[in-house]
């Protein structure tokens, strides 16, 4: 950050500088350590480990591995479990990303308009659940989704109707991992959005009411289109991060079931590395799933991108 | 010169046996699956009675949710991790995966250099530990499951509570009669996180779980698939039946919500003492129209997974305690398990007494005869296969679709698991 | 107040009681006495509140040192994090090290590696160097944060050079710069990320459950699911009783430092 301008007054520094630049690097390469090695130890060394243990069978017990090919991958390609693990997480992202991408943005729209106090009352319970731990949470619900004595069907037995075993019923069993998954993490959404709204300047609304325009057309018009990077980002990390955000409802409440219902891509991997005990199996899904965000990731990118530079 | 070389001698040789002498207590981890109501306090009461009885010993007692199946899982991470327990209870439905699939500890060594303590141990017992000719665990205690009823439910619904139902068709009978005139839910089947009740349905309508040739699961066999559908017509259908995990199902039971329970022998205690204002009777389980009784035989085997010989030797004193007449008495009494020593049931010094006062094991005694087994799936995709199963179980309860499709879909996919 | 502005309030109540529901149901059932929880009606609050379920809770599960696990893990991985991700975010935007642009792309770029390629190789490492079931398995995995370098290097490029230079033209070593000058003015986001990290670390579930399978090992999140498959079926009131221990820290943190974190947001989110 050496300003060029201010120090090329100064001819004596000329040595100095280029050794000390030098020196930088060095040093410099030496502030970068813990996070290289950090990062190359339990983050890319392991991806390729990942992936060469997927051409092997193992059981994380046996002393030998056996070398098997290609063969997981095509075992997993006529798997039923690994192609409703992927329509189950396609399934829970697009519901995911419709439900925490609007429904914040208008809570965030909401909260802008009421009074300070109110705001930060608002503010810090509408974040809270994201604050708590995922793993309680799914405890809370399993028992607020609990068949006999949870107080949802409780409620519903009140009205007189009869609430299905939500875990346990193969239609309902995603849409209850979905809807925890919701509760928990809308408030990350939520956060996004006020930071997007307090970023825009209070000068563009003062000149448009100036103008006469309405609060409607204020939102329209000035609000959404500036919100529009915050509104992307929110989209985009939900998709990506929805299969991540699986795991932990999927492990609590319905490990998959019944019968692979609610099984999908956040889980499959952790049931059949330490469930199953077939680690070169699990690694192979581990892989063909990345691959497959890896590439739904970079087409997003390029969408988003066209749309922006083209779409406004 | 010899005297002081004498002395060295003497002081190391001293210094050795104390060194020896003074070991510190050997740990050993004990893995279980019994829960505060089935043989929990059983379970710890041994350990106290046998840590008295060996100072040089400590056992750490650990429960395993999830039953046989769970443990087997919790038992296969921890031998990866290369820290597994000294001994475990692994179930007779899992023993041929652990011994297949797991380094153990082979007890023939054990077998002949100690006959006496096998003797009164009969040989078909000893066979649930023996795989391809060698004894890979010490079977420890045989279960059977039977049928609990709430008899003042049956009274209050105009039954006959000394006439229970004998075979499946009664049941739903009476099971419809219950329904109708008290309001309650007739019967449950005990769902736990394994397939003991789903085999012994199959034995019972005449069917093999698993072929002889060990190829072939018999899970889309019709008497299996007639069987599973009758279960899931009475959860479904008719409406009598709970579907409900294992320890809600206890607990309708016990609070007088279901009228007949079809659960372990092993549960006998709990649901002694647990049943809230209501007399408990049990019977055997129904049998299928004409066909003989059969069920599964439940419990488990000793396996020792210790590496280190001390251990080893440690796991071994506490497998021949809880065998001996005196922890064997202990444990029938607090669960309900049949000792593998039969005798001790005639003994009036250990196990007559219980025998004669507990009239819920009268149920398990004539039971007892028409037990078969609780078969073992082979290969290295046992465990796999059982959780098949299970989901199968579970799907078929859901009752969305028929049990012959669920069965036929799991039956190949068990199949393909199978070793050629 | 007109019409509009109670209409954004009647939507923001609702909101704010729907989510905020299923805690306050945790904390109701925490202190029921287990025949009401199990008798199947509907009350909203115990008919005689009874704080048993917290001791049943506390002895059948070693709850105290499940706390002080998940701390020991939070504060080590925290501040390892922040030390971590300063340093190399220093590096990035003040340093200006050659190659800067590509690590930063490299550890950016571990966001976007799920958890699941990862998880079995780690795992297996722990095992083969006999670390599991110890601190050293929970903490070290955990403290690679793409995340951190990516909003510290925001956060540090927005620093008014002039600061910097002046430390230089002063002679101080980069060490001290680092140190008596960017971290002092960057202390509120550093502070802000320091509780996004303890949060974030005190939540985890995943890497805790594969490590830590030792009874008294294991972190809060874990240790309270042994509640779920409890020996006599799920324990429902002392598990609610748990969780309601088990939230405290974490809501705590944030509800003290909520204005950080948002302006942490703020400043260094979005500007890109």
């Amino acid at each position: 950050m050496m300003d060029a301008t201010a120090l090329a007054a100064a001819p004596a520094r000329a040595r100095t500088r280029a050794s000390r630049r030098w020196r930088g690097a060095v040093v410099g390469h030496l502030y970068l350590a813990p996070a290289i090695v950090l990062t190359g130890l339990f983050v890319y060394w392991p991806l390729v480990a990942s992936t060469v243990l997927s051409f092997y069978d193992w059981n994380l017990v046996s002393p030998t591995w056996a070398a098997v090919g290609w063969q997981n991958y095509r075992e997993l390609i006529a798997s039923r479990a690994f192609w409703m693990s992927l329509v189950n997480t396609g399934k829970a992202a697009v519901a995911l990303t419709v439900l925490t991408v609007v429904a914040p943005l208008l809570l965030a729209l909401a909260v802008q308009r009421v009074g300070p106090r109110w705001r930060d009352l608002y503010r810090v319970v509408l974040f809270s659940p994201t604050v708590i731990s995922m793993a309680i949470a799914c405890a809370v619900w399993l028992w607020i989704l609990h068949p006999l004595y949870g107080v949802l069907n409780t409620a519903l037995r009140l009205v007189g109707l009869q609430g299905p075993a939500w875990l346990s019923s193969s239609d309902s069993a995603i849409w209850a991992i979905i809807l925890v998954t919701v509760w928990k993490t809308f408030g990350f959404n939520f956060v996004l959005y006020i930071a997007g709204l307090l970023a825009i300047p209070r000068e563009m609304y003062e000149a448009a009411r100036v103008d006469g325009a309405s609060e409607r057309r204020l939102v329209w018009h000035i609000t959404l289109p500036l919100l529009a990077p915050t509104t992307l980002f929110v989209f985009l990390s939900t998709f990506i991060l929805s299969p991540q955000n699986l795991f932990i409802p999927t492990q609590i409440l319905t490990q998959g079931g019944p019968n692979e219902a609610s099984n999908n891509v956040g889980y499959l991997v952790y049931q059949l590395g330490f469930e199953y005990f077939r680690v070169g199996y699990a690694s192979a899904a581990a892989t063909l799933i990345f691959l497959v965000l890896l590439v739904l990731t970079a087409l997003q990118f390029y969408l988003a991108e066209r749309r922006i530079h083209y779409g406004r | 010169m010899r005297l002081r070389q004498g002395i060295v001698l003497l002081v190391a040789v001293l210094g050795l046996a104390r060194s020896v002498g003074a070991a510190e207590p050997v740990t050993i981890e004990y893995w279980h699956i019994n829960s505060p109501t089935f043989g929990g306090p059983a379970a710890k009461e041994l350990v106290q009675l046998f840590e008295a009885k060996h100072p040089d010993i400590k056992v750490l007692e650990k429960f395993q949710p999830g039953v046989y199946t769970g443990l087997m899982q919790q038992l296969q991470v921890s031998l990866a991790a290369k820290r597994p327990p000294a001994v475990a209870q692994i179930g007779y439905n899992l023993t041929a995966y652990a011994a297949g699939q797991f380094p153990h500890v082979l007890l023939d060594k054990y077998r002949k250099g100690d006959p006496a303590f096998f003797k009164g141990i009969p040989d078909n017992i000893m066979a649930l530990g023996v795989l391809g000719g060698t004894l890979h665990g010490i079977p420890f205690g045989v279960s059977t499951p039977v049928m609990y009823y709430n008899a003042d439910l049956f009274k209050a619904a105009g039954l006959n509570p000394d006439q229970p139902p004998q075979t499946w068709d009664d049941l739903q009978r009476q099971g419809a009669i219950i329904k109708q005139k008290t309001g309650k839910l007739a019967v449950y089947l005990q769902q736990p996180n394994d397939e003991w009740i789903d085999q012994t349905l199959i034995w019972g309508n005449g069917g093999r779980p698993l072929s002889e040739d060990g190829k072939r699961v018999g899970w889309d066999a019709p008497e299996a698939i007639e069987a599973m559908q009758m279960w899931q017509d009475m959860v479904n259908k008719s409406k009598i039946g709970a579907n409900l995990t294992w320890e809600e199902g206890l607990q309708a039971f016990l609070s007088g919500h279901v009228a007949m329970c079809l659960t372990t022998i092993g549960r006998q205690e709990h649901m002694r003492r647990n049943a809230t204002g209501f007399q408990v009777r049990a019977v055997p389980v129904p049998r299928f129209g004409s066909k003989p009784l059969a069920t599964a035989t439940g419990g488990n085997v000793l396996m020792i997974f210790a590496s280190d010989p001390a251990q080893e030797k440690a796991a071994w004193e506490w497998i021949k305690f809880v065998l001996s007449p005196e922890g064997a008495t202990i444990w029938t009494r607090g669960t309900g398990y049949l000792p593998p020593r039969a005798e001790l049931a005639n003994d009036p010094r250990y196990l007559k007494p219980f025998f004669d006062e507990a009239p819920l094991m009268k149920a398990a005694l004539q039971t007892f005869p028409y037990a078969k087994p609780w078969v073992s799936f082979p290969g290295p995709r046992g465990l796999e296969i059982t959780k098949i199963l299970i989901k199968a179980r579970d799907e078929v309860l859901e009752g969305k679709r028929p049990a012959e499709l669920i069965l036929k879909e799991a039956a190949q996919q068990a199949n393909a698991l199978l070793p050629k | 107040m007109g019409a509009s502005a109670r209409g954004v309030h009647v939507l923001l109540v609702g909101a704010c009681l729907l989510v905020i529901f299923p805690m306050f149901w945790m904390f109701s059932t925490a202190l029921k006495p287990p025949p009401e929880i199990f008798a199947g009606t509907f009350r909203l609050w115990p008919s005689a509140p009874t704080l048993q379920n917290f001791t049943t809770a506390l002895t059948q599960v070693p709850m105290l040192r499940l706390f002080w696990n998940s701390l020991v893990v939070a504060v080590v991985v925290t501040a390892a994090q922040v030390f971590t991700s300063a340093l190399a975010a220093y590096a990035c935007a003040i340093l200006r090290v050659p190659g800067q642009r590509v690590w930063f792309a490299l550890f950016v770029a571990t966001m976007m590696v799920p958890f699941q390629v990862t998880m079995i190789p780690n795992y297996l490492l722990m095992a083969r160097l006999e670390l599991l079931n110890t601190y050293t398995a929970l903490m070290v995995p955990q403290v690679v944060t793409g995340y951190g370098i990516f909003m510290l290097r925001q956060t540090f490029k927005n620093l008014p050079t002039s600061l910097v230079e002046a430390g230089i033209l002063d002679g101080a070593t980069s060490w001290q710069v680092l140190w008596r000058i960017v971290v002092p003015t960057a202390r509120t986001a550093l502070a802000a990320l320091s509780v996004l990290f303890f949060i974030n670390t005190w939540n985890q579930y995943l890497w805790p459950l594969l490590v830590a399978n030792d009874k008294y090992m294991r972190t809060l999140p874990v240790g309270m699911q042994e509640f779920v498959s409890l020996e006599g079926g799920t324990n429902w009131g002392p598990l609610m009783a748990a969780a309601t221990m088990a939230i405290v820290p974490a809501l705590l943190a944030y509800v003290v430092a909520q204005r950080y974190v948002l302006e942490s947001f703020v400043t260094a989110g979005l500007k890109e």
